[in-house]
């Protein structure tokens, strides 16, 4: 009887192993998310006439491509959503912010630094 | 009537382990899930050392099905449990440090949307709310008492806020124009 007992915990462990792993594909998804936008991001800046156009419509150009990329629930998508409106000055902090509170830490994209604050809405 | 008292006493652990389900909904209600979802494997821990009693097989059967035919929602359940009790203590800290009136109003940022605080907050302040994280690092929000969000409210203590820049602007994409104070 008491040796049956000790498949207890030996069957418990093996379960949570079993999501441990599911865990770790989760926060592999979160971070093609930001991968993603990053990717989309800095063709948008590649675009020939990237330099002649407003920043709303480079948001609107990056909009279309995050919709065909991205899921509408994907946490990349949604900062995206709040943070094309956030002071432009700021954006590059709080895609950092979003990205590390999805679980990516060293998230980091040279084109949302350098041109961040050139995409989204104007604050004048 | 033999038989009835045989099986209750073969199986007390069953009959404790339906007690400890009841007790574990008393302890939710109380704010202490964690306590709530440990309940179960505890009463059998609890008959050992009074009694020196095991858990039988059919105990051991019955608690196994469920955890084998649930482990996702029994994990997944668990680490909510702790996240909620860690939420609901801290989101005690951040209303006991704001006006009575305006305090039942404030909430977890965490149960805004599907997307982690930090981004739900942005998403309230682009929704044309105040959302602020405060010292114990939890992100909260305000609403009045229809439960709308709130644009220009001041909380009494926080490290970063984003709420709607004033004058209040809508953009082209339906959002608000939103600024960002830190303190």
């Amino acid at each position: 009887m008491n040796k049956k007992i000790y498949w207890i915990p030996a069957v418990a462990l093996i379960l949570l192993s079993c999501s441990a792993k599911k865990d770790g594909e989760t926060e592999a998804a979160v971070q093609n998310d930001f991968d993603v936008f990053c990717q989309q991001f800095t063709q948008v800046t590649q675009s020939a006439d990237f330099a002649q156009l407003s920043s709303e419509e480079r948001a609107l150009r990056l909009e279309s491509r995050l919709a065909g990329e991205l899921e509408p629930n994907a946490n990349a998508y949604i900062a995206w959503s709040a943070i094309r409106n956030g002071p432009p000055s700021e954006r590059y902090a709080l895609y950092k912010d979003a990205a590390a509170s999805a679980g990516q830490k060293n998230w980091d994209c040279p084109a949302v630094q350098q041109y961040g604050h050139e995409v989204g809405s104007p604050h004048d | 009537m033999g038989d009835v008292v045989g099986v209750v006493r073969d199986h007390k652990n069953v009959i404790q382990t339906t007690g400890g389900t009841i007790a574990s909904i008393g302890l939710e209600q109380a704010g202490k899930k964690v306590a709530g979802v440990l309940v179960t494997p505890a009463t059998w821990a609890v008959n050992y050392a009074v009694e020196g009693s095991t858990p039988g097989a059919v105990d051991i059967g019955i608690w196994l099905s469920g955890l084998i035919s649930a482990p996702a929602s029994i994990v997944t359940g668990f680490i909510k449990a702790a996240v909620d009790d860690d939420i609901n203590r801290k989101l005690a800290l951040v209303q006991a440090k704001e006006p009575h009136p305006m305090a039942q109003y404030i909430k977890a940022c965490y149960n805004f949307g599907m997307a982690s605080p930090a981004i739900n907050a942005m998403t309230i302040a682009n929704s044309g709310g105040t959302a602020w994280i405060t010292s114990v690092g939890l992100w909260v929000y305000i609403t009045d008492a229809k439960g709308q969000l709130v644009g220009d409210y001041q909380p009494q203590e926080f490290v970063t806020m984003y709420r709607p820049k004033h004058p209040y602007r809508a953009t082209s994409t339906g959002g608000f124009a939103w600024e960002v104070i830190r303190r």
